[in-house]
């Protein structure tokens, strides 16, 4: 079956990876059970409707002949056309472009194949788009999803196919961190929601995705950039990037409420919703969220319904830290901070075996909470004690376990 | 489960690595290649068998990824330089004595390029960011005696930026508190004499939330635990002076607990595939944990302990006493 050679796999394997493929899946072993019963004209690819099947044998082969090829053609690339480098042939630029697909493909941290892409994108030998659609591709694998010089590859790509927005709006170089942002990019709703679609499908296939939810922030935040440059020059906000806003607000939160182990959702989320104070005229102009539905409610709920789960406890921590202590008409909203007391209070007092985590996780709660009042200090014999507290599963009262870290260690 | 620590194993592994040099798995690497050699060397000095991979060897293959061009060093001949395999080879010729086969100017040049407006550094021409590349940066200059072309305060500015509200730091301005991201920023900071920037015990907080009832640490809230955060949590802890804060007996046994007893090194967890990344990092952790047997590391800068000292590099951190055995 693997007839082929390494140089014919590779070639092949390139060229279906240059149409460019919406998402690509390494299949286990020489693929044959696909293959009986797919079409053979990729062989021993599958590709049907743009959905790019390899099987490992071959993407490994592949990959050894592409090292190879790779090798020869990646000094060419470095100068190219000046006069200590070779003139660049389109044989090389083809070589390149084929060899480094092939590459990141089995190994999507190769950084000097994407760099060599980046040289082709900048000569005018790769179309920057359909660069950001192959990399689209390569962010469908599980390996290549958690690869932060892939979502760094799309900025760069972003920000050469848009424009940036005209002075005096455009951002001063110190703001944002360097050149690696999208502050200041003219880029519009149909982008915005690709680049959240990207990162939420880079989530589903590698979970706590560090580096998609960091290129989410960056995207959340050149959008409300946009918005508050258009506020700021005395414009309306195109109702249609609010639209956007408003989407990923709701679509975060949603994937909040399906994700509770998620934290950096959650401090996704708990960042859009600070990026928006609630008097803030863009969350008006949204017309989303009212009092009721704070940030501190939405957590206690998530909490009473999932009350195994850590990262619901450490929202409510950001919640209530950063809940008002007063509302607008300066009453104290201390009713809030009662409730919260109510939640931990039941989870601390049950000794039944089913809620031991939520205990664990209500004795860290309650401690941190008494830190952060200065109720008690913190060091190595109070966290020991705290953690020690947390193991057992007698039933406790948050003042006795307070009391408890609060007395000076015998 | 666990079982003392096997260091003869553990070197014979690490000596192992690398033969195979026409296997998919020695290309597959190849992009991380300079950082493979100094992890390894960086356990063989912990674990006292320095000299069990070949010198010169090394000290070849460190200078045939130098690019001429740049200045800097790149993970392994025909790939482009970046500042991460680049203080990797300052760190491996350190600890080879082979400093002077390097042009200290040429390469404190490259480095002092990647500094952006913001404070931040990029790994490479091609501008990604992230706070690793800080402490790559910040780690380099001081092994080169050049930290002193170093715009400080600039370089801290970027660091506070990335303070999160939980203590932690992340990987840019925004980013999620991660271990890891905590270790290179507060590490920096060490380096740079400003330990007053971290809210310390928020973080030592944090930081202790990091250790699960298996004994292991994880690198984020609701993770799974993993060796490696034995060093990343631990060196931070120890740069803060808190170590004390973690359940060291605990972590311990979970880090002896992942060796694998066949064919040696250390996994991320126990059960699975050993690798030379978290060979090092158990070890180190352990080291720092007072071990018998092992050598003194130093947090900072992740090298053995008596070589920062003698370069007058030491900071103010601390580590468990020696156990005298097991």
């Amino acid at each position: 079956m693997s007839a082929l050679s390494g140089s014919e796999l590779s070639s092949r394997l390139a060229e279906l990876l240059n149409v460019p493929p919406i998402s690509i899946e390494l299949l286990p072993g020489d693929g044959s059970e696909w293959l009986a019963v797919a079409s053979p004209d990729h062989a021993p690819f599958l590709f049907t409707d743009r959905n790019l099947g390899v099987p490992q044998k071959a993407a490994y082969k592949a990959y050894l002949e592409a090292v190879s090829r790779f090798r020869s053609v990646r000094p060419r690339l470095l100068h190219p056309g000046s006069p200590r480098g070779q003139p660049v042939s389109d044989r090389d630029i083809a070589e390149a472009a084929a060899s480094s697909s092939v590459l990141l493909l089995v190994n999507p941290a190769h950084q000097s194949a994407l760099n060599t892409r980046k040289r082709l994108v900048e000569l005018g030998s790769l179309d920057a788009a359909h660069e950001l659609a192959f990399t689209g591709a390569l962010l469908t694998l599980r390996e290549g999803a958690k690869q932060s010089i892939l979502w760094q590859h799309r900025r760069w790509l972003l920000r050469r196919i848009h424009p940036p927005i005209r002075p005096p709006q455009a951002p001063s170089p110190s703001q944002g961190d360097g050149v690696d942002s999208l502050y200041g990019v003219a880029l519009d709703a149909g982008t915005f929601r690709a680049e959240f679609a990207t990162v939420e499908q880079a989530c589903e296939v590698y979970p706590r995705n560090y580096h998609a939810w960091a290129h989410r922030f960056l995207c959340a935040q050149a959008l409300i950039f946009l918005l508050q440059a258009c506020d700021d020059s005395g414009d309306t906000p195109p109702g249609v990037l609010l639209e956007v806003l408003k989407e990923e607000n709701a679509r975060a939160r949603f994937w909040m409420e399906r994700h509770v182990s998620d934290y950096s959702a959650m401090q996704y989320y708990f960042q859009l919703e600070s990026f928006l104070p609630q008097d803030s005229p863009l969350r008006l102009r949204m017309l989303s969220t009212s009092a009721e539905d704070s940030v501190q409610r939405h957590a206690m709920e998530l909490v009473r319904a999932y009350p195994t789960h850590e990262s619901l406890w450490l929202y409510l921590r950001s919640s209530v830290s950063s809940a008002p202590r007063t509302d607008a008409r300066g009453t104290p909203m201390s009713a809030n901070h009662g409730e919260v007391s109510a939640l931990t209070e039941q989870f601390l007092s049950s000794s039944a075996d089913r809620d031991r985590i939520a205990r664990r996780h209500a004795v860290w709660f309650v401690a941190w909470m008494a830190w952060k009042d200065k109720t008690i200090h913190a060091d190595s014999s109070i966290i020991r004690r705290i953690v020690s507290m947390a193991e057992e599963s007698s039933p406790l009262m948050a003042a006795e376990l307070v009391a408890c870290l609060s007395t000076e260690a015998r | 489960m666990g079982f003392p620590l096997d260091v003869p194993l553990h070197v014979k592994y690490i000596q192992s690595l690398g033969e195979n040099k026409d296997d998919l798995v020695y290309h597959m690497t190849a992009h991380l290649r300079m950082n493979a050699v100094y992890w390894g060397l960086t356990a063989l000095c912990v674990m006292k068998n320095k000299d069990a991979l070949d010198r010169e060897e090394m000290i070849d293959f460190v200078m045939s990824c130098y690019d001429e061009e740049t200045g800097g060093f790149a993970p392994h001949p025909d790939h482009d330089p970046h500042l991460l395999p680049t203080l990797s080879a300052i760190q491996i010729l350190t600890m080879q004595d082979a400093l002077d086969r390097v042009n200290i100017p040429r390469v404190v040049k490259f480095i002092l390029s990647l500094q952006q407006e913001s404070g931040v550094f990029a790994g490479d021409q091609w501008g990604e960011i992230d706070t690793r590349f800080l402490y790559c940066a910040v780690n380099a200059l001081s092994l080169l005696g050049h930290l002193h072309e170093l715009d400080v305060e600039k370089t801290v500015g970027y660091i506070t930026r990335c303070r999160n509200f939980d203590g932690g730091f992340g990987n840019r301005e925004g980013a999620e508190s991660h271990a890891a991201q905590v270790f290179v920023c507060v590490a920096a900071l060490a380096i740079l004499d400003r330990l007053e920037e971290v809210d310390q015990d928020t973080l030592a907080w944090w930081l202790s939330e990091r250790q699960l009832p298996s004994g292991g640490l994880n690198g984020r809230p609701e993770k799974l635990e993993d060796v490696c955060y034995s060093f990343w949590v631990l060196s931070a802890m120890s740069i803060l002076n808190k170590i004390p804060w973690i359940n060291a007996d605990k972590l311990t046994a979970f880090i002896l607990s992942a060796q694998d007893p066949d064919h040696g090194g250390i996994a991320d967890r126990p059960g699975d595939q050993p690798d030379v990344f978290h060979t090092l990092f158990g070890v180190a952790g352990l080291s720092l944990l007072g071990y018998p047997g092992l050598d003194d590391l130093d947090p900072v800068y992740c090298m053995p302990a008596s070589l920062i000292e003698a370069k007058g590099l030491r900071k103010g951190w601390s580590a468990l006493p020696r156990k005298i055995s097991v």
